[in-house]
């Protein structure tokens, strides 16, 4: 299979890769490290944890790079990423019982204010979702990902993405019911 | 099972949720990090399974599927001469030829025999797919189903790029009469077959998404390290022509021996009859290395038979062999 994926893929991979690992790791960076923090701040509601999870995950790649061949790099990123935050979580519910830190308030003016209450909102209510179904909302609604990559990416069936973004998405409707309502 | 509307408003919400997110650092940190690290942390023995990691993960989502396409039967091998790809097809999933290890008897005791199988209908990874495959699937050699687990065991499986992780759907309690030997085998099956697919040196069991304390009732509290090769594979065994095959009257017999002086001893038999025989020795001595011999034969049902030469006089540990059942055409 290893082969016969090599001997079609023989065009430029479709995310235009560099040859050295140095202009690669720019490139990733530039096009995948923000988004994918913020997806980490989406999993594990702390952004300390989640720049970490991320930067362990670059520099993964960073050291393999010569192995890497012409495979879909990102794709293979943004799954270490959920791999390694589920790790964290699995960590933190192990080693505390500790909530995890929620992100700074910056408090301002009013409408300061009230962004950073509807943003902790949204985070908090995906904390309390069950882990699939954080993990498939993170990826559908924030990556963009379609149901194929987001069961390749976690490893499950199409079907069972299909069934926890359903059942996710009904979870998160019902807790933000109030921010869903207020706004245009 | 319907999503209402559109979901516009959730996606505005997460993305609003995180839009105050800003990372503090850059390349250089991530630089500098790798060079602290780097060293020895990637051993050899994984490489190629690194490689595979990636291209499977990177491929098999938009390339995979080459599922009308079945491979080449016959000697060596199986075939990579696969034509076209076509779209993956939405809802059968891809098909894909996936190395999987059994558990078989030798004369050293159980032993990982590698086969490599079609499977089809494949709509996640292929690391999950392939221990599936372990867990549900039959060997082709029925020499090698010295563990068959309960049916209806499926499993989650991923990599955090050092550790595997296999998320078992219930407990697998040792089956009466099996040994720690083969309980400890059994687990290799699971690790190497899903190290051929993705990175990891060691894996983590859980069942139901709970770390689980034993396996077969072997302690998995830690991670059970991927054996090498040498200690959990078979000393010998016939990569090809697969269990079952039809071949030409001139075939090709490709395998893998870990043999005293490197010597391959064969004989085809019709029953308990010997119609060819000979001997070769494998490309290094007392590690596992490849063999390759040509075998000419008439038409009819034959069993290959491919094995150590005994050096132990009927005191040691007698021969190992692997075993295909092929027919000539």
């Amino acid at each position: 299979v290893t082969r016969i994926l090599l001997a079609e893929n023989t065009g430029p991979p479709a995310w235009g890769v560099p040859i050295d690992a140095d202009s690669a790791l720019e490139q990733l960076y530039g096009e995948h490290y923000l988004r994918l923090v913020r997806l980490a701040v989406l999993l594990l509601r702390d952004p300390g944890r989640a720049e970490e999870v991320v930067q362990d995950s670059f520099v993964a790649v960073y050291q393999r790079w010569d192995r890497l061949g012409d495979a879909d790099v990102p794709a293979y990123l943004r799954q270490t990423v959920v791999n390694r935050s589920r790790s964290v979580l699995r960590h933190l519910r192990v080693v505390s019982q500790h909530p995890t830190q929620p992100p700074p308030d910056h408090p301002g003016a009013d409408r300061d204010v009230v962004d950073a209450v509807r943003r902790r909102a949204v985070i908090d209510a995906l904390a309390e979702l069950p882990r699939r179904q954080r993990e498939v909302l993170a990826l559908r609604y924030y990556l963009d990902l379609s149901e194929r990559e987001i069961a390749e990416t976690l490893g499950i069936s199409a079907g069972a993405v299909k069934s926890h973004a359903s059942r996710g998405a009904a979870a998160l409707r019902t807790h933000l019911t109030h921010l869903l309502e207020e706004s245009p | 099972m319907t999503t209402p509307r559109d979901d516009s408003d959730l996606r505005r919400l997460l993305e609003e949720a995180v839009s105050d997110v800003h990372p503090s650092s850059g390349t250089a940190e991530i630089r500098a990090r790798s060079r602290r690290t780097s060293a020895g942390r990637w051993l050899p023995l994984t490489l190629a399974a690194a490689v595979v990691t990636v291209l499977v993960i990177g491929g098999a989502a938009w390339l995979g599927g080459q599922s009308d396409d079945p491979p080449a039967a016959g000697p060596g091998a199986p075939s990579t001469t696969t034509s076209q790809p076509s779209a993956p097809a939405a809802d059968e999933g891809r098909t894909e030829l996936l190395p999987v290890y059994y558990v078989g008897d030798t004369a050293a005791g159980p032993r990982l025999f590698k086969e490599t199988h079609e499977v089809k209908g494949i709509t996640d990874t292929s690391l999950r797919a392939a221990v599936q495959e372990v867990l549900s699937g039959r060997p082709h050699d029925p020499d090698y189903g010295v563990w068959a687990p309960p049916d209806g065991v499926v499993a989650g499986a991923f990599s955090d790029g050092s550790t595997l992780t296999i998320d078992l759907s219930e407990p697998l309690a040792r089956p009466t009469g099996m040994d720690d030997e083969t309980a400890r085998i059994a687990l290799q099956s699971l690790i190497w077959t899903a190290a051929e697919q993705q990175t990891g040196s060691a894996m983590r069991f859980m069942v139901d998404g709970r770390p689980a304390p034993e396996v077969l009732g072997i302690d998995t509290t830690s991670p059970i390290e991927r054996a090498s090769a040498d200690s959990v594979l078979s000393t010998i065994s016939i990569d090809g022509p697969i269990e079952g095959a039809t071949v030409p009257t001139r075939f090709q017999v490709t395998g893998r021996a870990a043999t005293f002086e490197a010597n391959v001893v064969w004989e085809l038999k019709r029953g308990d009859q010997v119609v060819r025989n000979g001997f070769t020795t494998a490309q290094e001595c007392c590690t596992l290395s490849p063999y390759t011999f040509t075998v000419t034969a008439t038409p009819g049902d034959y069993t290959l038979v491919v094995h150590d030469t005994d050096e132990s006089d009927g005191e040691g540990i007698g021969t190992s062999e692997d075993t295909k059942s092929i027919t000539v055409r």
